[in-house]
């Protein structure tokens, strides 16, 4: 029931404020990006339900297209850490498969759309070996890191924002 | 989902402690030009289990970049009812608790002597009743921690959620 509020929810938003195009016609950011030439910024990704995680992968490339839109270039990143790394890899859990493989599918076109955008993403080795995920077989787009945490640390030493997708 | 979040945690630590090996990923691209990994843990756990596991991985997170060649400059900020766990009186808790909240002691000691700060907010110790002087040795209140947080963040560290 809370899964499909939280569902249910993110689809309302999306459309609103991360997917919008037409529907925010005449809202901006301009508040926040004023004087920032290149928007650097890296997501950590740790959604459990691939059916919102697949809102926000969407999400991300609207904000991508909406950052160029106001004249800011991005600089974006992204971490998959915890239970999202169950549904970047081509060889899915049996059950994960039976119950979300439309889902996963969307998922990598999703990732692919993210890659051709120039979004840089990466997945937690830990969180792979512990849900039993086979780095070779995740999403050729997401490169396999020793820790999705030294990542989000990293970048954000590096001069990039946090954006947490929990 | 605790159990499966406690596995996780568990498989991460038992992983991350073995030697790397050639192949294995690093965090090349994330540490590019980083000599010091700055950075604040924002502990907000409701559960003594969870929060003594993510302590064990922030350990381990300390070690990765030490084998990486980055400084670590950690600091923990214990905030919400978090702060409960990390005081030395246990009334509130029920004995199936004890096991996690040793862990945790071990932990903070493990991490007040590797040099890592550590502060609690003074707001959440008033409003979960938690004695200054009965903090884990090692831990500091501080006013508010969303200011410290904001004020950690200015001055470059990255944060890091642990709810």
């Amino acid at each position: 029931m809370r899964n499909r509020i939280v569902i249910l929810l993110v689809a309302l938003l999306l459309p609103l404020g991360l997917g919008s195009t037409a529907a925010a016609e005449g809202l901006d950011n301009r508040e926040a990006t004023q004087g920032i030439e290149t928007m650097r910024a890296v997501y950590d990704m740790r959604k459990s339900d691939p059916n919102v995680m697949l809102a926000y992968l969407r999400g991300i490339a609207t904000n991508h297209e909406n950052l160029i839109k106001e004249g800011v270039e991005p600089d974006l990143r992204m971490v998959f850490i915890a239970e999202a790394v169950k549904f970047i890899t081509t060889d899915p859990e049996p059950e994960i498969a039976i119950d979300h493989g439309d889902t996963l599918e969307e998922i990598a076109k999703a990732v692919e759309r993210l890659d051709a955008l120039g979004v840089k993403m990466e997945v937690c080795a830990a969180a792979t070996r512990a849900y039993g995920v086979d780095n070779d077989k995740v999403l050729d787009a997401i490169q396999p890191v020793r820790s999705g945490f030294i990542a989000v640390m990293g970048y954000q030493n590096q001069g990039y924002a946090l954006v947490p997708v929990y | 989902m605790k159990i499966v979040a406690s596995l996780f945690l568990l498989f991460a630590l038992s992983l991350s402690a073995l030697s790397v090996q050639a192949d294995a990923p690093t965090d090349a691209r994330a540490l590019e030009g980083v000599e010091q990994g700055r950075v604040v843990f924002d502990l907000n756990n409701n559960d003594s289990e969870m929060l003594a596991l993510y302590l064990m991985v922030i350990r381990e997170t300390f070690e990765d970049l030490t084998d990486q060649g980055v400084e670590p400059d950690m600091i923990l900020a214990f905030r919400g009812r978090a702060v409960t766990m990390v005081s030395e009186d246990r009334e509130r808790f029920d004995l199936t608790e004890f096991d996690h909240l040793d862990a945790i002691e071990e932990h903070v000691a493990a991490l007040k002597e590797k040099g890592v700060h550590m502060e609690s907010c003074a707001v959440a110790t008033r409003l979960f009743g938690v004695e200054h002087g009965e903090l884990l040795p090692g831990i500091e209140p501080v006013r508010n921690t969303f200011v410290s947080l904001t004020g950690y963040q200015a001055q470059g560290y990255a944060v890091i959620p642990i709810y």
